[in-house]
């Protein structure tokens, strides 16, 4: 759990700053941060469970 | 000190990317972007702080503990300005921290920190010279 949160929180602020250089406006930075927060935690998830059902 | 017209002047953009370098945050704010300077100011701060909360320590640019990948790693750190020179010169989280489960993850955070202030430095050089608004 504490890695999940350590995840999001990186997630979150990683996010904010590449919405402040990515995008014009402040919608499209605003649905852009959710973007890349939402893609950095679903990334996250598939890679974990995808490395823990790989065997080595 | 701070820039309040919005012509572009390279002079004041160097300036505006080595203060933006220094105080995360700053070159936004001293362009008259206060909020975006405040929330990547505050974003840099925070991961920064979570690396050092999580045992994470900063490298120099002469280290040698981890072969060339130390000044790499030196070379992103320095990315948060006041922060990593802070570090240096008062000795905090300079100490690699083994012991720590998650010292490893601390240093990525450190890492991270710096080379999102370089990105914040570079914006606001290119809201300096108007190629951003």
């Amino acid at each position: 759990m504490r890695h999940f949160a350590l995840m999001s929180l990186f997630a979150l602020f990683v996010a904010f700053v590449f919405a402040i250089v990515g995008r014009e406006g402040e919608r499209k930075r605003t649905l852009y941060a959710l973007r890349v927060f939402l893609e950095f935690v679903g990334v996250g998830f598939a890679l974990a469970w995808l490395l823990y059902w790989i065997p080595w | 000190m701070f820039v309040t017209d919005m012509k572009p002047n390279p002079t004041k953009a160097w300036l505006m990317a080595l203060i933006a370098w220094l105080i995360p945050g700053s070159g936004h704010a001293g362009q008259g972007r206060i909020l975006r300077g405040a929330l990547g100011g505050a974003s840099v701060l925070a991961i920064f702080l979570c690396g050092v909360a999580l045992g994470g320590h900063i490298y120099g640019l002469r280290d040698t503990s981890e072969g060339l990948l130390s000044s790499l790693f030196g070379f992103c750190d320095l990315g948060s300005g006041i922060l990593w020179l802070g570090s240096r010169a008062l000795g905090l989280a300079v100490s690699e921290r083994p012991q720590l489960s998650t010292s490893e993850y601390g240093n990525v955070f450190l890492m991270v920190a710096g080379l999102l202030n370089f990105i914040l430095a570079l914006d606001a050089f290119d809201i300096g010279v108007g190629r951003k608004s």
